[in-house]
């Protein structure tokens, strides 16, 4: 083969190899690729470790170094201050996990389904979109469609699932759609991501009475997420001028800048797709 | 093959940078896409066909966590792999202002790659705001951070192939 054959032949095959990637992957995405279970599992000790230093970088950060301020001439006194203010930092983040995981078991105990404990393990590479990495997977009963929740909220869906980890579409992507209503007034509308810690309550018609501070819960409509589930609170309601429908900006209830811990509600998705625009869009 | 294993770690470093680092200190507007950096460095340093397959390869790293259906981002960077590695004869790549426009360019180009893909998929980004404001954040940002990120990498190069002519002679 020429050099200038090779020249159009290689990139030709390259783009062919990639096509094929993309129509075998197009059928399903139940199950994570091959490929995708292999990233996920050599990276993701790396990643729990990375987010370990993280926690305690960010617990040092907070518990003591902007403490240091102290004078010279008590440096010994500061020192041994120091030392125990890292030991009562380590109490205190012994103290919060176990908060956390004991708001997790009386959630847990409230809600009737089975639920899995899992440790988030990574975010969504790219960045357009709003996933996260569970350190849950199909060995430890995960499937597609489950529900995932923690103490303060409702968190998203799972959307893949390999042998160990499981891949999470939080409820602040566009592409998650969860059926919710106000609790107070029990209007009814659907809930999607706008990306940045905030969502949208849409299709909530304009007569409808929703006021700033209302509680919006999942409505339990298209079989993936439990009723009855905390999802937000109503942050603005704008009612324009014309139009069916009226505005609802909702902050959601979990504060996904701090997830470390979620539930995954073990329960068999729905057999059947929901219908466009419920709960089922990617 | 030191290449591609150094390729391979700094690859495995810009994967971990992008799933722990940046979600915990960079707000989604500011995040520089590395693993685009790297295919504009290979397909400006190396020959198309090596290019290409770590573009490949790379684009399937950054698929793993997308809610999409298929393999789209190795499309994606194939499409900019190949653009770059025919544009390379005629981009000054010594200037970092032609750096930094292409850059911007090819961030443009994957942006409106996983916008077309989406609409295909009839999925999106609830708000047009949302994209925009991210796509124009990270445009800006890899334009002005971009150039430095592969000049370290040019260095990188540098440092790799003095090694290995050093080995070589050594054991010569």
């Amino acid at each position: 083969m020429t050099s200038q054959a090779r020249k159009f032949i290689i990139p030709i095959l390259i783009f062919l190899l990639a096509l094929s990637l993309i129509s075998a992957n197009l059928h399903s995405r139940e199950n994570m690729s091959f490929f995708e279970s292999l990233v996920v599992g050599i990276t993701s000790p790396v990643q729990k470790a990375v987010w370990g230093v993280i926690g305690g970088i960010s617990n040092i950060w907070r518990g003591y170094f902007y403490l240091v301020g102290l004078e010279k001439e008590n440096q010994v006194l500061k020192r041994e201050l120091q030392e125990l203010k890292l030991e009562v930092n380590r109490y205190r983040e012994a103290h919060l996990a176990n908060e956390r995981l004991r708001a997790l078991l009386n959630f847990k105990k409230s809600i009737a389904t089975p639920l899995l404990p899992a440790q988030l393990v990574a975010f969504d590479p790219a960045g357009w979109f709003q996933t996260i990495l569970i350190d849950k997977g199909r060995n430890d009963g995960v499937v597609r469609d489950m529900a995932v929740v923690s103490a303060e909220g409702l968190v998203g869906r799972v959307i893949g699932v390999s042998n160990h980890h499981a891949k999470v579409l939080l409820i602040l992507d566009g592409n998650s759609a969860v059926d919710a209503y106000i609790q107070r007034s029990r209007a009814r509308g659907v809930l999607v991501g706008l990306g940045l810690e905030l969502c949208l309550l849409k299709y909530v018609q304009r007569n409808e009475d929703v006021q700033v501070g209302d509680q919006v819960i999942s409505s339990g409509m298209g079989g993936v997420f439990p009723k009855g589930l905390l999802v937000g609170t109503v942050k603005e309601v704008v009612r324009g001028s014309s139009g069916l429908f009226q505005r609802v900006e909702v902050e959601p209830a979990v504060n996904f800048g701090r997830l470390e811990e979620v539930l995954v509600v073990i329960q068999s998705p729905p057999e059947e797709p929901a219908m466009a625009g419920t709960q089922k869009r990617p | 093959m030191r290449t591609f294993i150094l390729y391979l770690v700094l690859a495995i470093g810009a994967y971990l940078c992008h799933t722990v680092l940046y979600p915990a200190f960079l707000v989604p507007e500011l995040r520089i896409d590395l693993f685009l950096v790297l295919v504009l460095h290979l397909s400006f340093s190396y020959e198309r066909s090596k290019a290409l397959i770590l573009a490949l390869f790379l684009g399937l790293v950054m698929d793993v966590g997308l809610p999409l259906r298929g393999c789209f981002y190795p499309l994606i960077y194939l499409a900019i792999a190949l653009l770059a590695s025919m544009l390379r004869q005629n981009l000054n790549l010594h200037s970092r202002w032609y750096q930094a426009l292409f850059l911007g360019l090819c961030t443009l180009i994957e942006g409106l790659g996983v916008r077309m893909i989406l609409g295909l998929q009839d999925a999106g980004f609830a708000e047009a705001g949302y994209f925009l404001r991210l796509l124009a954040g990270r445009i800006i940002i890899t334009a002005l951070v971009g150039p430095l990120l592969l000049a370290g990498l040019e260095r990188v190069d540098q440092y790799l192939s003095a090694f290995i002519v050093h080995r070589e002679s050594q054991e010569v």
